[in-house]
């Protein structure tokens, strides 16, 4: 089975490092610099862990993890917080997110971060 | 039989020994002083008799009082004035007896008075007027008092508000101060707000492109053999990028403390291991010097684990770059009554006197090193500020080209 991530940063220089780190694993990457139309992403992509920028244009990271978090069939789909924000962890802890990945990060985090997710 | 002259003089003996008792009664009265009055009817017209005794006490009350009382007819004639109202108009008794009150109102006050005055006739009135003294206006409140029907005059009594209208327009002042204040104060806030918003900004916004070039220099990293020359040049990079982070969360922790938004979470847990785990880290961030620990603790500590390791790595990291030719750090850790104390030695160039004191202040380096060893001087700023939110203290000793020992407590 492949194994699907979804990211979501609205910054093209990260979303191409992302892929190119993750090029060496056995994933699916797919990327996403839009994040208000998260429910249909998530029914088109099917991941099994979505990383989530917070300053991301429109609706914004935290309220895009609210709606994943309030959704039946969504709920249980693990979401990383990937971000530049120094209160990273407790905004993880206020929308209850599955983990964070705080930029810049080492190749070594960000991979452990993402399988301790995909199991 | 008794005769008729007999019959009258006995009647006038009964209605003698009648009045007689009734004036013995009245005597007895006066005596107990429950009369100090009393109204003699004759012809058309009651007059009042007062005994002398009897108002003896009112009047010396009256006139010693701490507030202006005068008498004024319907006419507005002052008949009647204390001490205290006459010495407030600063004008002698003479002066103000048998004067109209109205020459004694102020003009603008006039038509405040008038209905007072009118209404008092029916009873009681009171009010706020301005009086006119010989070189100054006096704001009084006045309490008019009918003496109708016993005297055809109004009773006046007079409290002087210069003291009180003093206070209440130093507490306008005071009040239009504090709202000053507020506004600022709201305003610097505002201020603050933005410029807190653009620092949170500013730093997303530089460690965005650093995570990019980070995370590629890894990626490089990682495709080249560590015999290879770009792989020297890939690694110095990356330790460059690490500094920029390093000053870029620095500025960030000193923007927060200058707000008071540097968040503490505190929770207990075991110090020494913390003091261990984090010289490890360090130890693998210098091939010259070996970091050499003395001593342990057995209590708990309570304070945020993450900034207290800051301090760690600030303090550890500042001996290892400024002894470059030093081969050791020797740091020690005791219990000294309800406290934790630590210090981190080395053994490098030292500072005089002069800049120890100074070393803690934001942005200060000492001026002859600063050529040869990079940094904000922000590092001791914000470890002495970590130090002293936990109410611990943190102080430094050293000697020119002897080395520099810097020590911190905590309390247990």
């Amino acid at each position: 089975m492949k194994k699907n991530i979804l990211i979501y940063d609205d910054d093209e220089d990260i979303l191409f490092l992302c892929k190119a780190i993750l090029a060496d694993y056995d994933f699916v990457v797919e990327t996403l610099s839009k994040c208000e139309n998260v429910l249909t992403d998530i029914q088109t992509f099917n991941p099994l862990v979505i990383l989530m920028d917070l300053w991301i244009p429109r609706i914004g990271g935290e309220k895009a993890i609210e709606i994943i978090k309030q959704n039946e069939s969504t709920k249980q789909t693990p979401v990383i917080i990937f971000s530049a924000n120094a209160n990273i962890e407790d905004i993880s802890k206020k929308v209850n997110a599955d983990g964070y990945i705080e930029k810049p990060f080492t190749i070594s985090t960000f991979i452990e971060t993402i399988q301790r997710h995909v199991g | 039989m008794k005769t008729q002259p007999e019959a009258n003089n006995l009647e006038r003996i009964e209605d003698l020994e009648n009045r007689l008792a009734e004036a013995e009664q009245l005597i007895d009265a006066i005596k107990t002083g429950e009369v100090d009055a009393f109204a003699i009817r004759s012809e058309n017209k009651t007059e009042i008799f007062t005994l002398h005794s009897g108002d003896y006490a009112y009047r010396v009350l009256v006139e010693n009082f701490s507030e202006g009382a005068i008498n004024i007819t319907e006419e507005g004639l002052i008949v009647y004035s204390n001490k205290y109202f006459h010495e407030l108009l600063d004008l002698s008794y003479e002066k103000v007896i048998g004067t109209s009150v109205f020459d004694f109102i102020h003009p603008q006050s006039i038509e405040t008075f008038k209905p007072l005055f009118t209404k008092a006739f029916g009873g009681q009135s009171k009010g706020e007027i301005n009086l006119v003294a010989a070189t100054n206006i006096i704001p009084v409140y006045i309490s008019l008092t009918s003496l109708y029907p016993q005297l055809p005059t109004i009773g006046i009594i007079v409290t002087d508000l210069t003291e009180k209208k003093k206070n209440e327009k130093i507490l306008e002042d005071k009040n239009k101060e504090l709202e000053r204040t507020i506004l600022k104060l709201s305003d610097m806030e505002a201020r603050n707000a933005s410029k807190d918003e653009f620092i949170s900004i500013a730093s997303h916004e530089m460690k965005t492109p650093l995570t990019t070039a980070k995370g590629y220099i890894e990626l490089l990293l990682r495709s080249l053999s560590e015999e290879n020359q770009t792989a020297l040049y890939a690694t110095k990079a990356n330790q460059a990028l690490e500094r920029l982070h390093d000053s870029i969360t620095e500025l960030l922790d000193v923007s927060k403390i200058q707000n008071g938004q540097l968040n503490y979470n505190i929770t207990g847990f075991d110090f020494n291991e913390l003091l261990d785990e984090t010289m490890e880290n360090v130890q693998h961030t210098t091939k010259n010097h070996i970091l050499h620990k003395t001593g342990n603790i057995s209590q708990q500590i309570n304070g945020d684990k993450g900034r207290l390791q800051q301090v760690l790595i600030n303090l550890l990291s500042n001996a290892i770059k400024y002894s470059p030719n030093a081969d050791k750090v020797l740091v020690k850790i005791e219990e000294q009554d309800s406290k934790v104390q630590v210090s981190v030695q080395d053994f490098g160039i030292g500072m005089s006197k002069q800049h120890l004191d100074k070393i803690f202040d934001r942005y200060y380096r000492v001026e002859e090193h600063a050529v040869h060893f990079q940094g904000l001087g922000i590092g001791l700023y914000i470890s002495n500020n970590i130090i002293k939110r936990h109410e611990g203290k943190m102080w430094a000793e050293s000697e020119p080209e002897q080395g520099s020992t810097f020590y911190f407590t905590l309390p247990v």
